[in-house]
């Protein structure tokens, strides 16, 4: 996952690379999904969430659709 | 606290420390056997919990932090991280928030396309600066993020 300055320098990078667009979203989404994501990394108690929890934390993000579904 | 989730700690905590979290660290930090802390390296490692070069000890990853020097640096107070993409670099100061401690933190990267500097900056658990029209991009669809994770 990586940042760019615009939606049209991701269109601009996907043209040269020939790298499909994928999901492009704003950074207030990809902070809250960090939080979610990482909020209890340094406790005893982290485990790897299962399928269901990681597309429950994909959607309290705003992040939906099947691009963020594990078992498309 | 089992084996296994000493190890995973000693890792964040050597990351932390900006000491690269070999086996002989964490052996040393745990006092524990090498051949005990390489077995929960590799047992970390099947549970995805970190990611190994291959044919290694040595840590690529444990997310989010990155073993190797990346394109994304986080700058927490007078110490600085490498993070494997966007997403785990601001996972470290949301980490750090997690956990109730400083959580304070700028983020350098670049333009994938471009190459401009672009920063973010964190600070007190929100999200207070950043590029006006900047925008994060997955290339990689959930489904496939482990067929090639340095990739992804």
């Amino acid at each position: 996952m990586r940042l760019f300055r615009s939606e049209e320098h991701v269109r601009r990078w996907s043209e040269t690379s020939k790298i499909p667009v994928g999901n492009i979203f704003p950074l207030d989404a990809l902070w809250r999904l960090a939080q979610l994501w990482f909020h209890d990394r340094l406790s005893p108690s982290w485990r790897r969430q299962t399928i269901e929890e990681a597309h429950a934390t994909f959607e309290q993000a705003g992040l939906t659709g099947t691009f963020w579904r594990l078992d498309a | 606290m089992n084996f296994d989730t000493t190890v995973r700690l000693a890792i964040m905590d050597s990351f932390l420390a900006e000491v690269g979290p070999s086996v002989p660290v964490v052996a040393r930090m745990l006092d524990a056997p090498a051949d005990d802390v390489a077995a929960a390296f590799d047992r970390l490692a099947a549970g995805r919990a970190i990611v190994l070069q291959p044919g290694t000890h040595d840590i690529l990853m444990s997310a989010p932090f990155a073993g190797v020097r990346t394109e994304f640096s986080v700058h927490v107070g007078d110490r600085w991280y490498s993070a494997n993409c966007v997403w785990d670099a601001v996972g470290i100061p949301a980490m750090l928030a997690g956990a109730g401690r400083r959580a304070n933190a700028r983020i350098e990267t670049r333009c994938a396309d471009c190459s401009a500097s672009l920063s973010l900056d964190v600070r007190d658990g929100e999200l207070t600066a950043k590029p006006p029209e900047a925008v994060a991009h997955f290339a990689v669809p959930a489904t496939r993020w482990w067929a090639d994770i340095v990739f992804t």
